[in-house]
C-alpha cells in the first residue's frame, strides 16, 4: 500500500490514496493542536493549586481555563482524533473510497470552529452554565452537532459503498458513536426539560454518556481494527465483539442515574442503576478479554512494537478505568471518594490511560500505512515512556491524596486541613502533568515525521508486520 | 448503607431479580464465547480484514 | 444495505428509547418540583451576581448540595428538592477543591469578609489557593460618598490608592449573601444546640472544653476572621491577642459575644464596621466555654477559665439591649378552639413538616424519612408519633434505613393542640389510618419530659 507514495501514475486509486492520507493527516494534526493547546492550559492549572497568584487576572483565571482543558481535550483533541481515524479505518475496512472527501473536509472545518469559538466564548466568560463537558454556548454547541451529522452521514455513505457483505465490527462502534452522540447533544440543547431539579438530572445523563457513548465506542472501534492490524491476527471473538457492542448499548445509558445516589429520583431508577452497573462488567471485562486474548503468545512483541504497546496501556486503561467506574457508584466508597480529587484521577485514567493511549496506538499504527512516512523509534519511545510515567504518576498521586482528602472531611477536620492536606498530592500531580505535556510535544514531532516527514525508503509491504518505525 | 434503597421490597426484589437473570445470563454467554470462540471458517470477517486493504 | 440500517438505525433507536428514559424524562419529572417553603427566587442584582458566579467557573471548586451525610452537616441542613427550584443554570457542582456554599450567606455574613476574601482569599485565609478577584475591583484615589473602600490588610493593599468593589463584585456579593438554606421550621432560640465539636470530632471524646477542642474549633469557625494569629486583620476584624474582653476575669462580655455576635464595636480605640455572627444557635455551651479558653491561653493571653455552666448563664439571661419579648411558644399559637381540626393540621403540616417529609408524605428517601405507612404514626398508641413531633429525633432507624440529619423540636412552638392536629393530619393522610389523637394526649407526653 505504501506504493501509494510512488508518484506520477495519477490513476483513480492513487488519487484515492492521496485524498485520504490528507485528510487522514489533516484531521490528527489539528487534534494534535488542540492536545497542545488543551494540556498546556493544564498545565497552568495545575501550576495554579501551588501559587494561586500565578499568572492572576480576568482571562486567566481559573475558573475560565479549567472549562477551555476540559472540552477542548475533549471536542478539540479526542474527537478530532478519533473521527481522523474512523474515516480511515471506514474507507480501508470496506475497501472502498471516501463518500465524500467534501463532506469531511466540511467536518473537519466545523470541528475546528467550534473549539475555536467555544474556547473564545469561554474565556471571555460566556460560560452556558458551568455544567460539565457543555459549558459552550449553545450556538457553538449547534456548530459542533453539525459537524457529528456531516460525519455521520458520511461514515454510513462510505460504509454504504463497501465492495463486501459484511460490515466489519470496527464500523459498527464508530457509527453507532457519532449517531448516539448527535441524539446526546440535542437532549443536552433543548432547555424545556431543564428547569433546576430536571437539569441536574440531565447533567448527569449527559456527563454520563457524552464520555461513554462517544469516546468509548470509537477507542474500541479503532482496537477492534488496529490491533488485528498490527499483530497480523483476527480478533479473538468477533461475536464477543458484536455482543459487547449491544450489552454495551443497552446497559451504559441505564447507569445515569448512579450519579443521583443523593438526590430524590425515583427508587426504582436508583435500584435499576446499581444492579446494571454489576452488568456493565459484561462488555467491559468481556471486550477487554477478547483483546488481550487476541495478544496472547504476543506481549513479548511490545519490545520491538511502541504502537502495539500503546494499545496494550489503552486496553489496560479501559478494563481499569472502567471496573473503578463501576466500584465507585457503590454509596459506601462514594461518600469517601465523591467531590474529591479522586474524581480528577478516575477522569484522567479513563480519558488518557484508555481514550488517548488507545488513539496514539491507532495514529502510530495507522497513520504511517496511510502516508508512508514513519517516526523514530526515539520519538516513540520518548513519547511513550513519558506519557506512560507521567499519567501513572497523575492518577496515583490524586487517588491517593483524593483519599485522604475524603477521610478528613469525615473525620470532621476544618476544612481548610483538607485544602492543606492536598498540597505535596497536587504538586506530584503537576510533576505527572509535566512529563505529560513533554510527551505531547515528542507526540507532535512524531506527527510531523509521519505527515511532512520524508517517505521511508523501504517499501513494507502491510503495517502488520511493521514496528512501526523508520530504519 | 443503602438508605437510598427506600421503596417496596417487593418492587425492588423484581427489578433485582429481572436485571440478575440478564446480567447472570449474559456473563454465561460472554463466558462461553471466551472458551469458545468458534468462528473457523477462512472467510470470516474478522479474517477478512487481514488481507490487503486495497 | 439492510445490514447497514439494522446496525446504525437500529441501535440508533434503542439508544433514543433509553434516552428519553434515563435524561429526558427525569428532566421533564423533576423540572415540575415545587419549591420548598420561604424559598424565593432571586433579585435583579442576586441573579446577576450568579451570571458573575456562572462566567467566572466558581462552581468548579465550590459544590451547592448538601447531602444527608454526617460530614455535610458543617454546610447546612440537607438539601431538599424544592431547593433548587430558581437554580437554572444548576450548580450543584463536581468537585470540592472549596467549601460547599449552599448556606455560605449564613456561615459567613460578613460583607467586609467576602470582600477582602474576593481582592485576595490569602488575606484571610493563610492557606487557601482560590484565586484573586482583583479584577472585580478598582482603585481609586478617594472612595466616592457613600462608598466604604475595603479595608484591605496593608500587605494586599494597592500602593496608592484605596479599593471598593466594582459593581460586578456588588452583585456576586449580593448572591453570595443570598444563598442562605430556608430555615427548617424551627422553634427559635429554644432548644440549646448539642455539641458541633460531637459532629465535628471523634466521637469518643468526652473532654468537651480539652484545648485540642476548642484550637479545632477556633480554626473551623473563628480563625478566619481573627487569624490563627490571634491578630485579627488592622480595621477589619479586631484582634483577640490582647483583648480586653478576652482578658478579662469576668468573661461575661466574651462569652456574650461569642453566643450573639457583635457589630459596629469599638475595641482599644478602633471601631469595626463589620458584623460578627452570633454562634449560640450552632454551639452548644460546651464548645463556647472551649473556644473561649483557647482564646483565653494563647498568643500570651490570660483570661480566668471559663466554665460550660457560666455560658449557660449568660445565653439564660438573653441577648442584653432586647426585650424579652413574649416567649414564642405563646405568640406563635393563637388559642383556637377547633384545634384539632384536618385543616389546621394540614396547613400546620405544610408550614412546619412538607419541607423535609413532602406535601406526598413519602419524606427524601436517605435523609428525611416517609411518614405515609410510617409505623409510629399508624400505631394505635399515639406516644411515640407525639414524643417525636414535641422532642424531635435524630439518628432514628425507619423501616431498616438510618437517618442521620436531626427534626427539630416543635414542643416549644407549638400548643398541645396544634401538636394533636398535625398528628391527626399525618394519621389520616396518604393512606395512613392511626388511631385519632387529643390535645389531652400530647399535654400527658408533655408532662412526662424529654
Amino acid at each position: 500500500m505504501t506504493q501509494a507514495v510512488v508518484i506520477d501514475s495519477p490513476s483513480a486509486r492513487q488519487q484515492d490514496d492521496t485524498g485520504l492520507a490528507a485528510i487522514f493527516s489533516a484531521y490528527i494534526i489539528s487534534a494534535t493542536c488542540w492536545l497542545l493547546f488543551a494540556t498546556f492550559v493544564g498545565i497552568v492549572l495545575a501550576y495554579k493549586f501551588g501559587a494561586p497568584d500565578f499568572a492572576p487576572g480576568e482571562w486567566l483565571t481559573f475558573g475560565r481555563l479549567r472549562p477551555i482543558h476540559t472540552n477542548d481535550t475533549f471536542y478539540g483533541w479526542a474527537s478530532i482524533a478519533l473521527v481522523g481515524l474512523a474515516y480511515y479505518v471506514a474507507v480501508r475496512s470496506c475497501r472502498t473510497s471516501f463518500y465524500s472527501k467534501k463532506l469531511a473536509w466540511i467536518g473537519l472545518g466545523l470541528f475546528n470552529l467550534a473549539a475555536i469559538a467555544g474556547t473564545i466564548a469561554l474565556d471571555l466568560g460566556y460560560n452556558a452554565g458551568d455544567l460539565e463537558y457543555r459549558e459552550w454556548p449553545w450556538q457553538v454547541r449547534l456548530i459542533f452537532l453539525a459537524a457529528l451529522v456531516v460525519t455521520a452521514w458520511n461514515l454510513i455513505g462510505t460504509v454504504a459503498q463497501r465492495t463486501m457483505e459484511d460490515i466489519y465490527l470496527s464500523n459498527w462502534y464508530t457509527i453507532g458513536g457519532v449517531l448516539w452522540t448527535c441524539i446526546i447533544a440535542i437532549v443536552a440543547i433543548l432547555p424545556w426539560y431543564q428547569y433546576g431539579l430536571g437539569q441536574v438530572a440531565v447533567s448527569g445523563y449527559y456527563m454520563h454518556n457524552a464520555v461513554g457513548m462517544w469516546f468509548t465506542p470509537l477507542a474500541l472501534g479503532i482496537f477492534y481494527y488496529a490491533l488485528p492490524k498490527l499483530l497480523s491476527r483476527p480478533i479473538y471473538s468477533y461475536a464477543l465483539g458484536v455482543f459487547a457492542f449491544w450489552t454495551n448499548l443497552s446497559f451504559y445509558p441505564i447507569l445515569g442515574a448512579h450519579h443521583f445516589l443523593f438526590s430524590p429520583l425515583p427508587w426504582w431508577l436508583q435500584t435499576t442503576a446499581i444492579v446494571f452497573s454489576v452488568a456493565m462488567l459484561v462488555p467491559v471485562l468481556g471486550g477487554s478479554a477478547n483483546f488481550l486474548l487476541t495478544m496472547r503468545g504476543r506481549f513479548g512483541d511490545m519490545r520491538h512494537s511502541y504502537p502495539l504497546a500503546f494499545i496494550f496501556v489503552g486496553v489496560v486503561g479501559y478494563l481499569v478505568g472502567s471496573t473503578q467506574g463501576t466500584v465507585e457508584a457503590f454509596r459506601s466508597l462514594q461518600e469517601v471518594w465523591h467531590l474529591t480529587n479522586f474524581t480528577v484521577g478516575h477522569s484522567h485514567l479513563t480519558m488518557y490511560g484508555f481514550v488517548t493511549f488507545a488513539i496514539w496506538g491507532g495514529i502510530y499504527t495507522l497513520l504511517p500505512a496511510a502516508t508512508g512516512k514513519y517516526p523514530s523509534r526515539t520519538g516513540l519511545a520518548l513519547h511513550f515512556w513519558m506519557a506512560g510515567v507521567g499519567s501513572f504518576i497523575y492518577v496515583i498521586s490524586l487517588s491517593i491524596g483524593g483519599t485522604f482528602q475524603g477521610l478528613d472531611w469525615i473525620r470532621g477536620a476544618p476544612f481548610i486541613q483538607s485544602v492543606v492536606d492536598m498540597q505535596p498530592y497536587y504538586v506530584w500531580r503537576g510533576v505527572g502533568g509535566l512529563l505529560m505535556f513533554l510527551s505531547h510535544i515528542v507526540f507532535a514531532w512524531n506527527v510531523c515525521r509521519m505527515t511532512f516527514g520524508r517517505s521511508a525508503n523501504v517499501i513494507r509491504l502491510t503495517p502488520a508486520v511493521s514496528d512501526g518505525v523508520a530504519e | 448503607m443503602h438508605h437510598h434503597l427506600v421503596g417496596p421490597l417487593i418492587g425492588n426484589m423484581i427489578i433485582i431479580g429481572v436485571a440478575g437473570v440478564i446480567t447472570l445470563a449474559c456473563f454465561v454467554a460472554m463466558i462461553w464465547m471466551l472458551l469458545r470462540p468458534g468462528e473457523t471458517g477462512r472467510d470470516h470477517p474478522k479474517r477478512d480484514i487481514l488481507r490487503e486493504d486495497r | 444495505m439492510n445490514k447497514l440500517l439494522l446496525i446504525a438505525g437500529g441501535s440508533t433507536l434503542v439508544y433514543a428509547g433509553l434516552a428519553l428514559m434515563m435524561g429526558v424524562l427525569p428532566g421533564i419529572t423533576l423540572s415540575r418540583t415545587k419549591p420548598g417553603p420561604g424559598v424565593k427566587p432571586l433579585t435583579p442584582i442576586e441573579a446577576e451576581g450568579r451570571a458573575v458566579f456562572v462566567a467566572n467557573g466558581c462552581s468548579y471548586c465550590h459544590t451547592q448540595q448538601v447531602r444527608p451525610l454526617a460530614e455535610d452537616k458543617v454546610f447546612g441542613r440537607p438539601s431538599a428538592p424544592g431547593d433548587f427550584v430558581y437554580q437554572t443554570p444548576e450548580l450543584l457542582g463536581s468537585e470540592r477543591t472549596g467549601p460547599d456554599l449552599t448556606n455560605i450567606g449564613a456561615r459567613q455574613p460578613s460583607k467586609i469578609w467576602q470582600y477582602i476574601h474576593l481582592y485576595n482569599p490569602r488575606a484571610v485565609v493563610p492557606e487557601s489557593i482560590m484565586p484573586s478577584f482583583s479584577w472585580l475591583f478598582e482603585v481609586v484615589a478617594k472612595a466616592p460618598a457613600g462608598v466604604t473602600p475595603v479595608p484591605l490588610p496593608a500587605a494586599y493593599a494597592p500602593a496608592k490608592g484605596v479599593v471598593i468593589p466594582s459593581h460586578k463584585a456588588q452583585a456576586l456579593l449580593a448572591y453570595l449573601l443570598s444563598l442562605k438554606q430556608a430555615p427548617l421550621p424551627q422553634a427559635e432560640g429554644s432548644a440549646v444546640p448539642t455539641s458541633a465539636a460531637a459532629a465535628l470530632t471523634a466521637p469518643a471524646q468526652s473532654a468537651a472544653s480539652s484545648a485540642a477542642q476548642g484550637k479545632q474549633l477556633f480554626t473551623a469557625k473563628c480563625a478566619v476572621c481573627h487569624q490563627a494569629s490571634g491578630m485579627g486583620l488592622p480595621g477589619a476584624f479586631p484582634p483577640l491577642k490582647g483583648n480586653a474582653a478576652v482578658n478579662n476575669a469576668d468573661p461575661t462580655l466574651h462569652i456574650h459575644t461569642i453566643l450573639h455576635g457583635a457589630h459596629g464595636v469599638t475595641i482599644g480605640g478602633v471601631k469595626y464596621e463589620g458584623a460578627m455572627p452570633e454562634f449560640g444557635s450552632t454551639l452548644s455551651d460546651a464548645d463556647i466555654a472551649a473556644i473561649a479558653n483557647y482564646e483565653r491561653n494563647s498568643w500570651g493571653n490570660h483570661g480566668a477559665t471559663v466554665t460550660a455552666k457560666q455560658v449557660a448563664d449568660v445565653r439564660a439571661n438573653g441577648k442584653v439591649g432586647e426585650s424579652s419579648a413574649a416567649s414564642p411558644a405563646k405568640t406563635a399559637a393563637p388559642a383556637k378552639a377547633a384545634a384539632s381540626d384536618i385543616a389546621q393540621g394540614k396547613e400546620l403540616f405544610t408550614a412546619k413538616c412538607a419541607v423535609c417529609h413532602q406535601a406526598s408524605g413519602t419524606g427524601v428517601p436517605g435523609a428525611f424519612p416517609p411518614l405515609k405507612g410510617n409505623a409510629a404514626v399508624n400505631n394505635a398508641d399515639p406516644t411515640l408519633h407525639i414524643h417525636t413531633i414535641l422532642h424531635g429525633a435524630h439518628n432514628v432507624t425507619i423501616g431498616g434505613v438510618k437517618y442521620e440529619s436531626p427534626m427539630p423540636e416543635f414542643g416549644s412552638t407549638l400548643t398541645d393542640a396544634d401538636i394533636a392536629a398535625i398528628a391527626n393530619y399525618e394519621r389520616n393522610s396518604w393512606g395512613n389510618h392511626g388511631a385519632t389523637v387529643t390535645a389531652k394526649q400530647v399535654a400527658a407526653e408533655r408532662a412526662k419530659g424529654k
